[in-house]
């Protein structure tokens, strides 16, 4: 056995201990399981979706699965497939959840893509410029370049005109996270509008 | 409200811990279903009206005919333990959906091959009306007693779960008919498989709507 496959074997022992100590209701053990697991599937989800904040949102989508699904892991069969099926499934959710906001946020951006325009110009430019059409078709450039996570919350916040809770609590994230995505999604735009003037 | 995330998340995770009992196995589960679904089946189908005569008989003197059974009870095996396989995580589902797939194939097709050269010769001896009705009524105590049991566990693919069962538990009744009712591949189809595959679609239907998101 080399070292690869005696560290895997190690994990694969500490794991399975863990989870049959958590399944008769050891709390520290559950508790130090999780923690490591946490990392696990930060790596696995980061390298499997690409996009941190997805990821990040997958890590605990997959620790509550863990834990409803903590009584259907068989002790006589390996720890590690049973965890990775359902990591891999809530790999599979949030990439699907990713598309679906880059579909939707592609829609709106169809339907808002003018007032938009005008919205940020006006911060930008004069209004004797801000009708131009051309500058719509740059904004929505612009909002294709952002990251999917801080494209959702200026979709959110300052095209459906949402609460900066409202939008968190539709994200699953906290009003400090949304706020922060939105502070710094607003900055990466207006750098890119000086870098590339309207 | 939003949830919890990172420590904090584990934290409460992991506080009061409770126990937890681990649910049959998915080959117990899948035998204990079985047995069940078709105990419920076949009394039914013997309370709601004689069997066709003759059909043991036919059993042991009509290999096609055997085969063709065998295949309907196959197909109701591979398709309960395929539900159950779905319904653990990192359970060997793969192989018993390919098994489910071929014993489907084979089945519809030897009864296929039956429109041109039956098994035997086609008959209305022991028909029963409504046998169709009869075939979608006897499956539903096993798709309700299949989904409460998949409730109790963790399915990933919820509507190929939900397929699974709904096959399992529309081809006992289908296969029972083709025994209790008249004899005759279109007719089967007709009646006895058809509604057999109607029961299957609402399984896929229903999986989504019935069975817990993980």
């Amino acid at each position: 056995m080399n070292g690869g496959q005696e560290s895997r074997a190690k994990e694969e022992a500490r794991w399975a201990s863990g989870m049959r100590r958590a399944q008769e209701g050891d709390a520290a053990a559950y508790r130090a399981l999780l923690t490591e697991l946490d990392g696990v599937l930060r790596a696995y989800l980061t390298r499997v979706i690409g996009e941190a904040s997805l990821a990040e949102d997958g890590v605990q989508e997959t620790l509550i699965a863990v834990h409803k699904a903590r009584h259907t892991w068989d002790s006589s069969r390996p720890f590690r497939p049973w965890l990775m099926a359902i990591a891999r499934h809530k790999a599979i959710d949030m990439l699907r959840r990713g598309r679906n906001l880059r579909d939707a946020t592609a829609s709106h951006a169809d339907e808002e893509r003018v007032q938009m325009a005008v919205e940020w110009r006006a911060d930008e430019r004069s209004a004797a410029e801000e009708n131009r059409p051309e500058a719509a078709l740059e904004v929505d450039r612009l909002l294709a370049r952002l990251p999917d996570s801080f494209r959702e919350a200026i979709v959110l916040t300052k095209l459906e005109g949402r609460t900066v809770e409202d939008a968190a609590s539709r994200a699953a994230i906290s009003t400090t996270a949304m706020r922060s995505r939105v502070h710094r999604a607003m900055r990466e735009l207006r750098r890119w509008i000086e870098e590339e003037p309207l | 409200m939003t949830a919890p995330r990172g420590p904090r998340l584990i934290d409460e995770l992991s506080a009061d811990l409770e126990p937890v009992r681990r649910p049959l196995r998915e080959d117990a589960a899948s035998a204990l279903w079985l047995a069940a679904a078709w105990c419920v089946v076949v009394a039914l189908a013997w309370l709601s009206g004689p069997f066709r005569p003759g059909f043991a008989g036919q059993l042991i003197d009509a290999p096609r005919f055997a085969l063709e059974s065998a295949l309907g009870l196959a197909l109701g095996v591979a398709a309960v333990v395929g539900a159950f396989s779905l319904a653990t995580p990192g359970g060997r589902s793969r192989g018993t959906l390919w098994a489910l797939l071929i014993v489907t194939v084979a089945w519809v097709g030897l009864l296929a091959i039956g429109l041109f050269a039956p098994a035997l010769a086609p008959s209305s001896l022991g028909m029963r009306s409504g046998c169709n009705i009869q075939t979608l009524l006897f499956s539903l105590v096993p798709l309700g007693a299949g989904f409460w049991a998949l409730r109790r566990r963790a399915v990933l693919n919820r509507r190929l779960a939900g397929f699974c069962l709904g096959a399992a538990a529309g081809s006992l009744p289908a296969l029972v008919m083709q025994w209790a009712c008249m004899y005759d591949p279109a007719h089967a189809f007709m009646a006895h498989l058809g509604p057999g595959a109607l029961v299957a679609i609402a399984g896929a239907l229903l999986g989504p709507r019935l069975l817990p998101r993980l």
